[in-house]
């Protein structure tokens, strides 16, 4: 199991969320859509400059790049 | 409306955002509901009130939140509203396909220990996937009311409110079993939590302050000496993974009521969503959809606005204004009647097809789901200019007229990227800057008309970039959040909602920004008449020759200084102040009339300006309202005033 960043995974690969050292707002916006370390995510879309598209506890939502670079995940 | 404390019986309306809630309150109120701010903030507040055999129960719609921990302003008003309000009964509304958010949600309600009803709407959701939402045993599990809506429908509404008024009736509520046990450590906090507050309010604080809400630590902060302070800081850097515990320990209680209900996993595919998505949210073909949508409403908002706006004008406005300057002998009050009152109301009641008709689109966008997906789509541009996604709509529908576009920016979230996008708006060149624009085309350079235009608008275009990434990087550094949205399930617009907001914010405008545009329209009428009505000779007038040294600096004269000063009040006024100033009055002749003050040079140099120059009073008058305060309207027309005549001086003075 090697732990990547979040925005390193494919479209339609799933992983376990280990560490979200985002800012503080951030990382509060990411805890109330229920993301905590230990909560598995999905990947919806992932391209280019986009920000990203992702989905976890039934929730989707748009996440951007340089956040998403800055949470831990392992591949599930 | 009458105050809360006037009812009977009042409830609070919570939820997370982008389940149904709205229309839950339209539903429970019907018309009978007023929308205005929270005390002391531009944030929307909905009240209402309906009738239960005879018991008047007051309705407070709070803004949707994801969680009680607050991020927002909006969550912060809820957060209050439910933890230190005194409603009698908070109605949590969750969405039934997606449960987990919900119930992660009505989790933290729980902790507030108050009486509380679960409505779930979009059961028809359940039965369309072929499922059924348990909800007696729901209720006997949860241990409150659980009511299933169809609220678009009307479905369940009756039920909802016969049991608020049931629960209220009820001594000594009942509230949820099965919740975790708190970690020792928010027993360890309680004794820095103000006192006053009711025991299960004071674990809430303690909760949520080891949870690390800022707004709730910088509360009970208020209540400590500098020692207790220390203390608490101590505390809670020894119990800090405590905070995550109870967060994962709430998680782990949804998930086990969900598995225990036969409900978990979120029992629906979420396949239109997903289909529609591939297009909607894709990189380029979203990009092409939100072309398209954003053409299809600035077409509906002004093709069907603008000759509506001008058939109001002529057959009401302008033959009212006529006759009361025929019928009534003094000549100054009739003018007064005439060109200050009857003009200033009619300026007002002229946004009103346009607002309507762009708050209609922008609600029904929002409420079919795909606003969210527009912003996605165009935040990589946006951001690099320091906005969000969500400021792009607002901008754009700026080309057709600034006053609906700043009241579009309710829809970012952010407060920052709002403020920076308001600045930015007023520098869109709307149309009636276009009408200008045409006017001097024609008169100076009919043979290159086309380039003229096209440069004179790319203009503000190019200023507004600049401008934008200039304060993103310096006055708004740091301040930007990055992009984390919600891109909700779509769903059918519920139409009679749409129209009440629509309604309601229309309204909103004639109240709030009426008044103050029909004070500075009079108060230029005033400055133009005074003291013999004859503009020419009046304090307007004056103003204009004691301002003509700077015209002099780009070829204008003390004329062309009032037509600039008059443009204030809408911009089309550039035309008709110079047809007065030069005694002329129709349209050829006055384009004569003005080639013979200035210059072609002198033309480019006064349209720059023009461009550039501040917005209209209706525009000010409406960031104003918007903002909330006179601090941020007045820098960016400061900043407007300063960059248009550098830009048109500079300009002149270097092609002279």
């Amino acid at each position: 199991m090697s732990v990547c960043a979040l925005v390193d995974l494919r479209v339609n690969e799933q992983a376990q969320v280990t560490d979200l050292p985002v800012t503080l707002r951030t990382r509060a916006r990411l805890i109330s859509f229920g993301l905590l370390p230990g909560s598995s995510i999905r990947v919806l879309q992932n391209s280019g400059s986009c920000s990203l598209l992702l989905e976890s506890r039934g929730l989707r939502f748009a996440l951007g790049r340089s956040e998403a670079r800055q949470i831990s995940v392992v591949r599930l | 409306m009458s105050p809360l404390t006037e009812y009977p019986l009042s409830l609070l309306l919570a939820g997370p955002p982008n389940v149904g809630k709205s229309t839950v309150f339209n539903q429970l109120t019907g018309l009978r509901q007023h929308v205005g701010n929270w005390p002391g903030k531009t944030i929307e507040k909905r009240d209402g009130d309906f009738d239960v055999e005879g018991t008047p129960v007051a309705v407070t719609d709070l803004p949707g939140s994801y969680s009680l921990t607050c991020v927002s302003p909006e969550e912060e008003i809820a957060r209050d509203a439910l933890a230190f309000g005194d409603a009698d009964v908070i109605v949590v509304v969750i969405n039934a396909a997606q449960l987990e958010k919900g119930f992660a949600f009505l989790a933290e309600v729980f902790l507030l220990g108050r009486p509380t009803v679960l409505a779930i709407n979009m059961i028809d959701l359940c039965h369309q996937a072929g499922k059924n939402l348990p909800l007696v045993q729901l209720q006997a599990a949860l241990g409150i009311p659980v009511v299933g809506l169809e609220a678009r429908q009307g479905v369940g509404i009756s039920a909802l409110k016969n049991a608020v008024v049931q629960l209220a009736q009820q001594t000594g509520h009942r509230t949820a079993q099965a919740l975790a046990p708190p970690p020792l450590s928010v027993g360890e906090l309680l004794p820095f939590v103000e006192v006053t507050l009711d025991e299960p309010l004071r674990r809430f604080v303690a909760t949520k302050v080891l949870e690390g809400d800022k707004s709730l630590l910088t509360r009970v902060q208020k209540n400590l000496s500098v020692d207790q302070r220390e203390q608490l800081r101590l505390r809670l850097m020894q119990h800090e993974v405590d905070g995550v515990k109870i967060l994962a320990a709430r998680h782990q209680w949804v998930d086990e009521m969900l598995t225990r209900l036969g409900l978990h996993a979120t029992p629906f595919t979420h396949g239109l969503t997903d289909r529609i998505d591939k297009i909607t949210a894709h990189p380029w073909l979203g990009l092409g959809v939100f072309s398209l949508v954003i053409f299809l409403l600035f077409t509906a908002v002004f093709a069907v606005g603008t000759p509506l706006q001008e058939w109001l004008d002529g057959t009401f406005i302008t033959p009212l204004a006529k006759t009361i300057s025929e019928r009534y002998p003094n000549r100054f009050l009739s003018a007064l009647a005439a060109d200050g009152l009857v003009s200033g109301v009619g300026l007002v009641l002229s946004f009103v097809p346009v607002l309507f008709l762009f708050f209609f689109g922008m609600a029904f966008l929002e409420d079919v789901g795909y606003m969210p997906r527009a912003a996605f789509v165009m935040d990589r541009f946006m951001h690099r200019i320091g906005l969000h996604g969500r400021s792009f709509v607002p901008l754009f529908m700026g080309m057709g007229c600034n006053v609906p576009a700043l009241m579009g920016t309710r829809a970012i979230d952010d407060p920052a990227a709002r403020t920076l996008t308001m600045l930015l708006i007023p520098m869109v060149p709307c149309s009636a800057r276009l009408a200008v624009i045409a006017f001097f085309g024609a008169a100076f350079f009919a043979h290159h008309q086309a380039l003229f235009t096209w440069s004179m608008i790319f203009l503000p275009f190019a200023a507004l970039t600049l401008v934008g990434a200039l304060l993103a990087r310096t006055v708004f550094k740091g301040k930007q959040v990055p992009l984390v949205m919600e891109l909700p399930l779509y769903h059918r617009p519920h139409v009679r909602g749409i129209l009440i907001q629509a309604w309601h914010r229309t309204f909103a405008f004639i109240r709030q920004a009426g008044g103050l545009i029909l004070i500075f329209s009079i108060g230029i009428f005033l400055l133009a008449w005074h003291p013999s009505g004859n503009t020419e000779f009046s304090l307007l007038g004056r103003m204009g020759v004691f301002l003509n040294p700077l015209g002099a600096l780009f070829g204008g004269d003390w004329r062309i200084m009032v037509a600039l000063i008059t443009s204030f009040v809408v911009k089309e006024n550039t035309i008709s102040t110079l047809s007065i100033l030069t005694h002329v009055s129709t349209e050829p002749d006055t384009m004569t009339a003005v080639r013979a003050i200035l210059t072609p040079e002198a033309a480019v140099a006064f349209m720059v300006i023009q461009m550039l120059f501040v917005p209209c009073m209706s525009t000010l008058v409406t960031f104003r309202r918007e903002a909330g305060s006179w601090k941020w309207p007045l820098m960016g027309l400061v900043l407007q005033g300063v960059i248009s005549l550098v830009c048109g001086i500079a300009l002149y003075q270097i092609v002279k």
